[in-house]
């Protein structure tokens, strides 16, 4: 307010400034940028051969998107009858991959797209939730995963220390 | 931020208003009775600096409604709960405090629309978020999803 | 020449453009003047409280999340607090110190978010907006590298976090401390000293100091009209008592106060970010907690300084797995208790000017 009527030749060069800078956007789904390692993405990963069939995820779940028919076989163990998620009310809160207390058993995904048709396409059951082609798990509560994954890519990456 | 002996602030209340203005509660806080509280709000503002209004809310014990008050003095920075009851089922009612407090407007609108209980000497509430003609007050504890 | 006009009330909403959610305002005119206000609001209530009450307490970490959230680290820790009071849970040192950088990036993020629609609603088609979010979107890297998503992030647990740090992590904090300072002033430059910002803002929406103490206004808010109140001072949590900081003050307490407060909060949480990550201790980040927590009878209370306001968190237990009772005190519902009387003889579009300078967050004013 010292300097009147140069308030808005000022705010001009920030603009001016900001017209010869690097984009900071990015053309999806033609370039797409990597994710964090830990992300909680759209789809959970669970493996048959290690569950225990405690129930622990179904119970840990707040929004009861899980749910397990659980019988006990002819040599006394327990095994799952049908594994059934429901992804249309999960809210990829984590809980249940957090919940688990087999180390290799439940995973969150890694991937971020998943649109369909119906909702009845998004209820998955027993062999849709298994590992296999483009189920790549997350490292959200899996360290040795996390590991394995490639960097995040930061926007902050763009900047340069000294361009300020 | 303090809290003020409680039992300082009894033995003030109790003072001016007579021995059964305030109680000490075994949890926490002072007990004030519906019929007195209004008097005893107006004097802990004017008289003993607690200006600020923190929080407003109610919680159904089943047999009782229990409204509290949690105020807050800027210039000495200390906190006071009042518990107020509310011991009427059907209309449960108790004394507003916009007057001394403007800040009570939406919190006693939120109380009155989600547990059911009415703020006397004031503007008549209305439902704040649920639409007018919802029946049933959903925090109670009766009220089942 | 004395002119008499009709009152006229309209109905701006459910979703008006610049309300910053679904919020409906019912207005009366006279001529342009505002004459009478009316905020309407409910439109987005899913009975968070009630829900609670049905969920045991880890489920209702993910629900504070989803209260207000621009903002949903804060709401996580003002319900983590409230609870480890309740149960009487310790707090590793080191956990301390990453919910501090947590609250105060997310503070970062949030008042950016707020400056920039504020300026959008005083007419800047987008430009300091648009700068904003890029700064904010660094922010939301941090956090989705720590906890794994981008804005519901689930990320404090009782008695810690759920994850430490990855190892990334606290380079990238301290590229952006040092960027940080650069971009600000650039925002200064652009909207500080502009003279349709000046005459837009200032004198528009003034808060006295009585009303806002006495209306319960708080956060950016209360200390834009002059109050000297803040929860991480007056009621330190989290260990805020170790960390250096000023508490930004306006002097009217006009749109334009609110708006310099806000810039000076960004500067001051920096600040803390970097003693935070300056000492960070190394060690555990979540202590020993029953997997199915069941906190003894009782109730806590805990409030925090949220980016809009005190945030405060009620838990009653009746010793069971779930919460008896939930109860949030929202600051942006109690923030708007005295909109009217700010926008009371200013012209229309001012009381949008106004509405944004609270800075509200639909999700939390309705629950």
């Amino acid at each position: 307010m010292s300097r009147p009527n140069f308030g808005i030749p000022k705010g001009l060069l920030v603009t001016l400034k900001n017209i010869i800078r690097h984009p900071v956007t990015v053309q999806y789904p033609d370039e797409r940028l990597v994710i964090s390692r830990r992300a909680r993405g759209t789809d959970i990963i669970w493996n048959k051969n290690t569950c225990i069939a405690c129930r622990a995820c179904e119970r840990a779940c707040p929004t009861k998107a899980i749910s397990i028919d659980v019988s006990r076989g002819e040599d006394k163990k327990l095994k799952v009858d049908r594994f059934q998620i429901d992804f249309g009310t999960c809210i990829a809160c984590g809980l249940c991959v957090e919940s688990c207390p087999v180390e290799d058993a439940l995973y969150m995904s890694y991937s971020y797209e998943r649109a369909v048709y119906r909702r009845e396409d998004l209820i998955s059951s027993d062999d849709e939730l298994l590992p296999g082609e483009g189920k790549q798990p997350s490292g959200y509560a899996h360290p040795e995963v996390e590991k394995t994954l490639t960097l995040q890519t930061l926007l902050l990456d763009k900047d340069r220390e000294d361009s300020q | 931020m303090t809290n003020p002996t409680e039992a300082e602030v009894i033995t003030a209340i109790r003072e001016v208003f007579g021995e059964g203005a305030a109680k000490l509660d075994d949890r926490s806080g002072i007990l004030v009775p519906v019929d007195m509280w209004l008097r005893v709000a107006t004097y802990l503002c004017k008289d003993r600096g607690f200006n600020y209004l923190g929080d407003l809310t109610a919680i159904d014990y089943k047999d009782h409604f229990e409204i509290l008050y949690r105020i807050i003095s800027l210039e000495k920075n200390q906190s006071l709960l009042i518990r107020v009851e509310s011991t009427d089922r059907e209309h449960p009612e108790a004394p507003s405090v916009i007057t001394i407090w403007r800040g009570a407007d939406f919190m006693e609108r939120e109380v009155y629309d989600l547990m059911g209980i009415d703020f006397l000497g004031r503007s008549p509430l209305r439902r704040i978020f649920l639409w007018e003609g919802f029946e049933g007050y959903p925090l109670r504890k009766d009220f089942s999803l | 020449m004395n002119v008499k006009t009709e009152p006229l009330a309209i109905n701006m909403g459910p979703l008006h453009p610049s309300t910053h959610g679904v919020f409906r305002m019912l207005a009366v005119l006279d001529g342009e003047v505002i004459v009478d206000l009316e905020p309407v609001f409910g439109y987005l209530h899913r009975g968070i409280e009630k829900l609670a009450e049905e969920k045991t307490y880890k489920q209702v970490i993910p629900l504070t999340d989803r209260l207000d959230y621009v903002s949903s680290m804060s709401n996580n820790l003002v319900y983590v607090l409230a609870v480890e009071k309740l149960a009487g849970i310790e707090v590793p040192e080191r956990a301390q110190h990453i919910r501090v950088i947590m609250a105060e990036l997310q503070r970062i993020a949030s008042h950016l978010m707020a400056i920039g629609t504020w300026a959008n609603d005083l007419g800047t088609f987008f430009t300091p907006f648009m700068y904003m979010f890029r700064e904010r979107e660094k922010i939301i890297d941090l956090f989705e590298m720590v906890s794994g998503q981008r804005l519901l992030y689930n990320y404090l647990r009782f008695g810690g976090l759920s994850h430490d740090l990855p190892d990334e992590f606290l380079p990238a904090v301290r590229k952006l401390l040092k960027v940080m300072p650069g971009y600000l002033n650039e925002y200064e430059e652009l909207l500080k000293e502009n003279e349709i910002v000046l005459a837009r803002s200032m004198g528009i929406g003034v808060l006295p100091e009585e009303l806002a103490i006495n209306a319960s206004a708080s956060g950016p808010v209360l200390r834009g009209s002059g109050v000297k109140w803040d929860i991480r001072k007056v009621d330190p949590y989290s260990l805020y008592q170790h960390f250096d900081f000023d508490i930004p003050t306006g002097i009217t307490g006009d749109s334009y106060d609110r708006y310099r407060v806000r810039l000076e909060e960004i500067r001051q949480s920096l600040h803390i970010i970097d003693q935070a990550t300056q000492d960070l201790p190394a060690g555990e980040v979540k202590s020993k907690v029953p997997l199915n927590l069941r906190p003894p009878r009782g109730e806590a209370y805990s409030h925090i300084e949220a980016p809009r306001g005190e945030l405060g968190c009620y838990v009653v237990s009746d010793g069971s797995t779930n919460p008896y009772r939930f109860h949030i005190r929202a600051p942006s519902l109690i923030n708007l208790t005295c909109l009217k009387d700010m926008v009371m003889g200013l012209k229309i579009a001012d009381a949008i000017v106004t509405f944004g300078s609270i800075d509200i967050c639909m999700a939390e004013v309705d629950r």
